[in-house]
């Protein structure tokens, strides 16, 4: 059986997306820049001329697309960031082989922790 | 230049009808020449000293040049070239009502006169090549400065009055001189009014995008379907870059973004480099395109043409950042709405949680190697809130419902063992989102 403990306190459920409070004053910071792109008279022009030579257009513009943009270097930021919440909020036991994880709190919190989760005769994560 | 040095010295009314005079002479040379594109420069303005623009401009609003181009035009010209400068005037003096009312006029004679060349061109031996060298249809760019001329009269009226009345009848009118180019003629294609077709729908998409009024633009397309008129490709380069740039809008509207992509492609390699602000109009369809089917804007593009709002959606689906992602999102709504490109911006959501859940997997691997295939919910939890987006602590569904959609579209090969891990394949846990069946619509 699988024990995850999170010793953190709980919150209060929410909602997954950017508190809309937060982005509405964001909204209104920013908005000027943003009216700026937008064009008055955005219809497509009338071209100069009636045709051109393909030597009339731009040739570099070709490769201007990359395939695939999967980066398989991990982000190092980030994956520093997530072990760091890893060690803080869990220790993981499986049943065959015991992977510990370091973490701050001390063995006695941990002892009490695992027992208690026992008795509750739970698997809970 | 094109008055041959026709010189004005105050505008008093002997000077001003001679102007005038002398431009109508011009322009009779030109039609008598066959030189459609001359006669639609004049028309137009270009290259016409101001002196001579003013005179013309005074009879255009007087109307008397009505009467000087029938006593010097011959035929259906006289009457069309009178009501092209009457609503050209009109335009130029702000008057979009009786600009848009001498359009009218103008429609009327641009039906007549080409009633009149096509009949000489049906009646004519096509076995012998025409005297003068010219294709029948040499008059199609007087046309094309004609239905310019609606559009833009329908566009002052409408301003005027605060409605889309001029705008909506001039579509119906422009719609009868298409009607006129696709009928049966004797002349081979290239040289026959079909070649007419490609400049008049551009006008009439133009209408149709800016006053919202899309329905038509599905049978106007069908237009093509004539296996007489020729390629898109094959005419010139202007109407069928235009053209292409349109279809693209609309498919992309019809979410079928393959066909969307190219056309725009197309459209941008081909656009005039020096026309920069359609080459950047064309981009603000393309990239959403591109992004939606993974593929990624060099930062040199972005370099050249500058797109804040997509760079900024591009950094966020790369990294995976959630928040950023949703706060561009909101950031540029209103931009992506007035542009049309809100949806298929939405629609790279999943690509930012995939590529999140991706980089969850990638450290979760240089943790344990042994179990790498197995992601702890947990996990995604805590990566959603170092990107600071708010998640529930209670119970993993909101994560389940999200994996489960990735699972689905094939975004992730896996299961979910509930509450507890993402179980991915062991062989390609995360496939090229290039190959997913979404991608394929």
């Amino acid at each position: 059986f699988l024990i995850s403990l999170s010793i953190r306190s709980s919150r209060p459920s929410r909602r997954m997306s950017s508190k809309a409070n937060d982005a509405k004053a964001d909204k209104k910071e920013t908005k000027e820049p943003v009216e700026n792109l937008i064009a008055e008279d955005d219809e497509f022009e009338e071209f100069k001329e009636e045709t051109w030579e393909a030597t009339q257009e731009d040739q570099e513009d070709e490769g201007l697309w990359e395939d695939n943009w999967d980066d398989d270097d991990v982000d190092v930021q980030f994956s520093e960031q997530l072990r760091k919440e890893i060690v803080n909020g869990i220790f993981v036991i499986e049943e065959n082989s015991l992977l510990f994880l370091p973490f701050l709190i001390s063995e006695e919190m941990r002892v009490s922790k695992a027992c208690s989760v026992q008795q509750q005769g739970g698997v809970k994560i | 230049r094109l008055l041959g040095g026709l010189r004005l010295s105050g505008l008093n009314r002997v000077s001003m009808s001679q102007a005038v005079g002398g431009f109508l002479s011009k322009v009779q040379q030109h039609i008598g020449r066959e030189n459609g594109r001359q006669v639609a420069k004049l028309l137009e303005m270009v290259g016409v000293p101001s002196g001579v623009k003013q005179a013309i401009r005074a009879a255009g609003r007087s109307k008397g040049v009505v009467n000087m181009a029938k006593r010097q035009l011959r035929g259906p010209w006289g009457p069309f070239v009178g009501s092209y400068l009457v609503s050209a005037s009109m335009l130029d003096a702000n008057r979009g009502i009786e600009a848009a009312e001498a359009a009218k006029d103008l429609q009327k004679f641009t039906i007549k006169l080409m009633d009149t060349l096509l009949s000489a061109a049906n009646n004519a031996d096509w076995d012998a090549p025409r005297p003068g060298g010219k294709p029948a249809n040499w008059y199609l760019p007087v046309v094309n400065s004609a239905v310019l001329q609606l559009r833009l009269s329908a566009y002052a009226a409408d301003d005027e009055k605060g409605n889309t009345d001029e705008q909506r009848e001039m579509l119906r009118l422009i719609r009868e001189l298409l009607v006129c180019c696709i009928r049966k003629q004797k002349a081979p294609p290239k040289q026959s009014l079909k070649m007419g077709v490609v400049f008049i729908v551009n006008h009439i998409f133009k209408i149709c995008f800016r006053i919202n009024l899309l329905r038509m633009t599905h049978d106007l397309q069908r237009t093509f379907a004539d296996p007489s008129i020729p390629k898109i490709e094959e005419f010139p380069k202007s109407q069928a870059v235009t053209y292409k740039y349109f279809r693209g809008r609309i498919q992309l509207m019809d979410e079928k973004y393959s066909e969307a992509e190219k056309d725009l492609e197309w459209a941008f390699q081909h656009c005039h480099k020096g026309a920069r602000k359609n080459k950047m109009r064309i981009l603000q369809y393309l990239i959403p395109i591109k992004l939606l089917r993974s593929k990624k804007p060099k930062p040199r593009l972005f370099q050249k043409y500058p797109f804040p709002q997509f760079e900024v959606i591009m950094k966020a689906v790369q990294s995976g950042d959630l928040k950023m992602y949703n706060d561009a999102l909101m950031h540029y709504e209103d931009l992506f709405v007035q542009q049309g490109v809100f949806l298929v911006m939405e629609k790279l959501k999943k690509f930012v949680f995939r590529n999140l859940i991706k980089k969850v997997y990638l450290t979760n691997a240089s943790i344990s190697d042994a179990t790498k295939w197995q992601i702890p919910l947990l996990y995604i939890r805590f990566a959603l809130k170092i990107c600071r987006v708010e998640v529930d602590e209670d119970n993993f569904d909101e994560i389940e419902c999200m994996v489960a959609n990735l699972i689905y579209d094939k975004l992730i090969r896996g299961y979910i063992a509930h509450e507890r891990y993402l179980v991915v394949s062991k062989k390609i846990p995360f496939p090229d989102p290039n190959a997913a069946p979404t991608q394929q619509q």
